[in-house]
């Protein structure tokens, strides 16, 4: 009784574990600031896209596996950028970029906004040369969201604002 | 439910317009590992066409493409072979549609992108690209309009003519 005891974990553990170490071993090496945006995303959510003063940019394909929804609402007042909102469908690096650009986002002028470069947030989250993609599709979707306001509000300036 | 949803999502491989049409209707569930945070949950509307990420018109069909850039990328693997045998610090390797280049300089990735028939490019120096073949010029050609084409790109930045 007490050898069966003994014996049988002796037999069965090296059996469980040896497969499970092997499946460890190819680890996705994503830098700490992609890990970081993926494990606590900013500024998740969305604003009604039907409000006067919210631009909406959604960009990617779903067949391609990335889909990102940004939303921008504008301060009316001050011409900056008082609420950004997004949802990302996609790998870790593109749920990144857009958690990344969010806060890039806050309190600028839609002129600094549009001039975010997917270089900007590459280089925040050091992305590697295949992930690249992802930090262009965040610059798209800010582009686009703002492509989106100014649709809906053809009287709005593109004004340099104050902070700059 | 989540089995019907699921079935709803557009498979890769499937014809880009029946994609859009499908993810206009029917929400867009996370693939495995995705953040649970990031569920899209709505709706998702057809996107601007002009700041659309991938262009929507096909001018080939999946098996064109397929031939047609393969054929691009085993001619600018065999060219980037040579180069990295005349260069002792490059390397170049080439699987499953993916092709690689590293070097002292950085490292470029030419992948294919069957979905939206492109080939895709990152380059350490000018960033990344997304080309579409041109059945006129028979080139591929950067979808943001700045004219400039794969072989361009790499005749300037490599010195590599393919």
């Amino acid at each position: 009784m007490f050898r069966t005891l003994l014996t049988v974990p002796r037999a069965v553990a090296p059996r469980f574990v040896a497969p499970r170490v092997a499946t460890i071993v190819p680890v996705r090496n994503y830098h700490e600031k992609v890990l970081d945006h993926y494990n606590n995303p900013r500024n998740v959510g969305s604003m009604n896209k039907n409000d006067q003063d919210v631009g909406t940019g959604l960009v990617g394909a779903p067949a391609c596996g990335d889909v990102m929804k940004l939303q921008i609402r504008v301060d009316e007042k001050t011409g900056k950028i008082s609420d950004v909102k997004f949802k990302t469908f996609g790998c870790g690096s593109a749920i990144a970029s857009s958690s990344y650009v969010t806060e890039l986002l806050y309190g600028k002028t839609l002129a600094e906004a549009a001039m975010i470069k997917n270089t900007q947030i590459a280089k925040e989250l050091c992305l590697p040369p295949v992930k690249l993609h992802c930090s262009m599709l965040a610059e798209d979707a800010v582009k686009s969201a703002i492509a989106n306001f100014k649709g809906k509000n053809p009287g709005a300036k593109m004004t340099m604002g104050a902070s700059l | 439910m989540l089995s019907a949803l699921r079935s709803a999502i557009p498979r890769v491989g499937r014809p880009l317009t029946a994609a859009l049409r499908v993810s206009a209707t029917t929400s867009v569930l996370p693939r495995r590992g995705a953040l649970a945070a990031v569920h899209c949950h709505q709706k998702i509307q057809p996107p601007a066409r002009a700041f659309f990420a991938t262009a929507v018109h096909h001018t080939l069909d999946s098996r064109e493409y397929a031939q047609i850039s393969e054929d691009t990328m085993v001619s600018l693997w065999d060219a980037l072979d040579f180069y990295a045998e005349e260069n002792p610090s490059v390397e170049v390797e080439y699987a499953s549609g993916v092709l690689t280049l590293s070097s002292d300089n950085g490292t470029y990735v030419i992948n294919k992108q069957p979905p939206n028939r492109q080939i895709w490019l990152s380059s350490p120096i000018s960033g990344p690209f997304q080309y579409a073949y041109d059945v006129g010029t028979k080139q591929w050609v950067d979808i943001r309009g700045s004219g400039d084409t794969l072989k361009d790109l790499i005749e300037r930045e490599l010195g590599v003519i393919f």
